[in-house]
């Protein structure tokens, strides 16, 4: 009576060992595409890449108004949506009933679903040219904010909730209005969620494409920080290597391809790690 | 070596260490074919542990360190071709707050028969039917087998556990704090079914009421940081 | 757990709590224009093509904007084609990591595992497409002897690469819901580990799963960077029977996403059908990805209620 198993042990043996090889394939793949590219971007990194210009030819010169250009959006983009998110926040947890809460969330949820090329064409008729803007940084950063926005508003709105209700009664209890309340208690306590929220927000608008295309961004002929809004594209590294990718083919192109991405990986990893620890706290909060 | 004097359970020098903690020591104690031992003891004493190295459910958790021996029927509980899966069959367990799967009533007693691919050939209803009265709980829902069992009160649920647990046909039961989470007439009714399961096999519960305890048990052992106390004496059976 | 909002309100309403109030209000209002500017834009700017025919526009197998001829029918299938190859290249193996990283890898291992993942999730489309360029393209050619190696498998392969951490970390995080209690009470009763996964806690999950797919599958579906670079961008291939399915997705083709991140978007705005027509491609993708992430949100509520186990809870009243 104290035979081992028999079928339902095989069966198990077979369901577990199907799932570990998933998992190993996972982290082969995840390997693979870290090791494919900083084997291959390896040799065009250097002092000298991510401090020069580009050159005339593509594949030529370094990234540093590529990387200048990002950082010029997404810093612009997390100055927009964070007033965006917050508002957002607040009603989602302090000033909507719960019917127009709900409300609120399949508006964000289906912001969220909107493929980001869709943004881009959009914005291409909005701000190219239905506005006239011609290709302008600031486009860029707008609709990098509206795409973005679900996540900083999600991520705010569960820091709110995680503020314990002893410190919303003694306000009130104070005699302070909801927008006080807001104000003295619910927002500073919840600011992490902001940050959260933004370091992942940013860790995908840093790195996207689409929204940008046909928007913001040229190839070269640009100055590293722009000078006014219309008529004024920034470069950008993603985008930089979506061009240089489209002449992979040529080994300078691809060289410089490969450096420009280990750059955009780095960027978007510093601000997926720097959100860890933040992540790690939500968590926490989630579990009471 | 086979058992003596038909006791079902036979502990000896029974010690669990969690990493350097030292959660039960030189635990000793002997399960009658029938009745109730109730272990008695303040939170932290160790008793759930206790428990789970009976049926090897201590296992999952990754560092516990066990020693000692368990002999249940007479087959060491310890040994390598013991097969964990199977003890827990035929060694039952209810927790403190009943676990009641998103499925009907009828397909929650069915479940572990199910699932172990026990079901061939016996009928179905007849085996819900029995675990339930056993349980005490088929009166009350013999009509609506198949409503979710989610819609049941907690102290119907704890009994749907039994009935899920008995349906397999156990030949021990382990009950870990079966009532705290009741409210005062289901923790009754609970009591009740502990007490006629009781008379056909062994239950060993725990329990931190020693008014429980004392209405239910024919042997009380009181844990206190992992040892049993001065041997506890048989109360006068209730 | 509360919701802010469920601490009653006090009374006084000063200039603060009304500016506050407003502020808020406004912000909300802002990302609803935006939206339903957005979505304003792809059904008022398309209605010239609509208009033209609107079953020509859908059925129509050929796009060549220089004879005005604007079919989307291979873009259709385009995005079917390399979305269902994604999706079946993907869900198989997120499941699977899910399952590991969840139930049966020990904690620190598990953890790293799943950081690894998250982390996968984050890399650009276009470091994707870069790799899928000059890794997977190569790799299809060699493989099936095709002239050219960026094809619509190439395209699905790649979208399966991925949306397989995006569904895996979402899986994983679905499985974790699962209370212990769960997998104890299962294992208590002598079902193993396998069985105790497979009905009880990936069987518990199952709302959480099905979000974690449609989510991923939505993804597929809109991708355009790196679906872009590696599906060949060629117009009007549409296979004319089932027999030439397979041969059809080892040839070059075009998706909604791929034609809406073509230069042709910046010369089409001159002529009201060409950019009308391209405006109504995103419609299309539009409505396609949202009726998907509604569908899946049903399906999930169904499961939900369906299921609705209250682990203790008690679901009525007691008896």
């Amino acid at each position: 009576m104290r035979e081992r198993g028999g079928w339902r042990r095989a069966r198990r043996v077979g369901f577990e060992a199907a799932c570990v090889g998933a998992g190993v394939v996972s982290a082969a793949l995840l390997f693979a595409i870290v090791a494919a590219t900083v084997w291959n971007g390896f040799d065009a990194l250097s002092l000298e890449f991510l401090t020069s210009p580009s050159a005339g030819r593509p594949g030529e010169g370094g990234v540093l108004h590529q990387i200048l250009g990002t950082i010029w959006m997404t810093a612009w983009a997390a100055l927009i949506v964070s007033p965006l998110a917050l508002a957002c926040a607040l009603v989602l947890e302090l000033l909507a009933d719960r019917k127009t809460a709900r409300l609120l969330r399949v508006l964000l949820n289906a912001l969220n679903a909107v493929p980001s090329i869709l943004f881009g064409i959009f914005g291409y008729y909005l701000f190219v040219r239905f506005f006239g803007w011609g290709k302008s940084w600031l486009a860029g950063s707008i609709l990098l904010a509206m795409m973005i926005a679900p996540t900083v508003t999600v991520s705010w709105a569960d820091a709110m909730r995680a503020i314990s209700a002893g410190y919303l009664e003694t306000a009130r209890g104070l005699g302070l209005s909801t927008g006080r309340v807001a104000l003295a208690v619910v927002i500073p306590q919840s600011v992490h969620g902001l940050w959260r929220g933004l370091l992942l927000g940013l860790a995908r608008a840093a790195g996207e494409t689409a929204p940008i295309l046909f928007t913001a961004v040229a190839l070269n002929g640009v100055d590293a920080l722009p000078r006014g809004i219309v008529d004024n594209p920034v470069l950008a590294l993603p985008y930089h290597i979506f061009a240089l990718s489209q002449d992979a083919y040529d080994p300078a192109a691809a060289a410089a391809a490969w450096g420009a991405a280990i750059v955009l990986f780095a960027l978007v990893l510093a601000f997926f790690a720097a959100s860890l620890p933040l992540r790690l706290r939500a968590h926490e909060e989630a579990r009471r | 070596m086979t058992a003596t004097n038909g006791a079902v359970l036979e502990i000896r020098g029974l010690g669990v260490t969690f990493g350097r903690r030292r959660v039960l020591d030189g635990i000793q104690l002997e399960l009658p074919e029938r009745g109730i031992t109730a272990i008695l003891g303040p939170s932290g004493s160790g008793k759930s542990t206790l428990l789970r190295a009976l049926n090897r459910l201590l296992d999952l958790t990754p560092d516990a360190r066990i020693e000692g021996s368990v002999r249940f029927r007479g087959v060491e509980v310890y040994s390598r071709e013991t097969d964990p899966d199977r003890l827990r069959q035929r060694i039952g367990m209810v927790f403190q707050r009943p676990v009641v799967f998103p499925a009907s009533i009828r397909a929650n007693v069915l479940f572990g028969l199910k699932h172990m691919g026990l079901l061939q050939g016996r009928d179905s209803d007849a085996v819900v039917r029995d675990a339930l009265t056993q349980a005490g709980l088929l009166a009350e829902v013999r009509d609506r087998l198949d409503e979710p069992a989610a819609r049941l009160s907690v102290g119907q649920q704890q009994r749907l556990a039994l009935a899920r647990t008995l349906a397999l046909e156990p030949e021990l039961l382990l009950a870990d704090e079966p009532t705290s989470a009741l409210d005062p007439e289901s923790a009754e009714a609970v009591e009740g079914t502990l007490r006629s399961i009781a008379e056909t096999r062994s239950i060993l519960l725990v329990t931190h009421s020693r008014e429980q305890a004392g209405r239910l048990a024919a042997r009380v052992l009181r844990l206190r940081d992992g040892r049993f106390e001065a041997d506890g004496r048989a109360r006068s059976t209730g | 757990m509360q919701r802010v909002a469920s601490v009653p309100a006090a009374r006084p309403r000063d200039a603060v709590d009304l500016g506050v109030r407003a502020g808020a209000w406004l912000g909300v209002g802002l990302v609803l224009a935006f939206f339903l500017a957005l979505v304003t834009f792809l059904v008022v700017q398309s209605l010239p093509a609509v208009r033209a025919g609107v079953g020509e526009l859908v059925l129509g197998r050929h796009w060549h904007y220089p004879s005005r001829v604007f079919g989307s029918a291979s873009m259709i299938f385009g995005t079917v084609a390399v979305t269902l190859i994604g999706t079946a290249f993907a869900a198989p193996l997120a499941f699977g990591t899910a399952v590991t990283i969840s139930e049966l890898l020990p904690r620190k291992l598990a953890s790293v595992l799943r950081t690894a993942v998250e982390l996968l999730a984050g890399v650009p489309s276009v470091v994707y497409g870069l790799l899928g360029v000059l890794y997977l393209v190569p790799l299809v050619q060699d493989a099936f002897g095709s002239p050219s190696g960026d094809t619509l498998l190439t395209g699905g392969l790649l979208l399966g690469v991925m949306i397989l951490p995006t569904v895996a970390s979402l899986s994983e995080g679905a499985l974790r819901t699962v209370p212990a209690e769960a997998r104890e009470a299962a294992r208590a009763l002598g079902l193993n580990r396998g069985e105790t996964i497979l009905h009880v806690v990936v069987r518990q999950a199952r709302p959480g799963l099905v979000s974690a797919l449609v989510l991923g599958v939505g993804r597929a579906a809109g991708e355009t960077i790196a679906v872009f670079l590696v599906v060949g961008r060629a117009d009007g291939r549409l296979p004319e029977s089932a027999a030439e399915f397979p041969s059809a997705l080892l040839r070059a083709g075009q998706t909604l996403t791929s034609k809406l991140g073509s230069s042709e978007v910046n010369i089409a705005y001159g002529s009201e059908l060409h950019w009308g027509s391209l405006v109504a491609l995103g419609l299309m993708l539009f409505l396609g990805v949202m009726t998907l992430h509604a569908l899946g949100g049903f399906l999930r509520v169904l499961l939900e209620r369906r299921d609705r186990a209250a682990f203790g809870r008690s679901g009525g009243n007691d008896a």
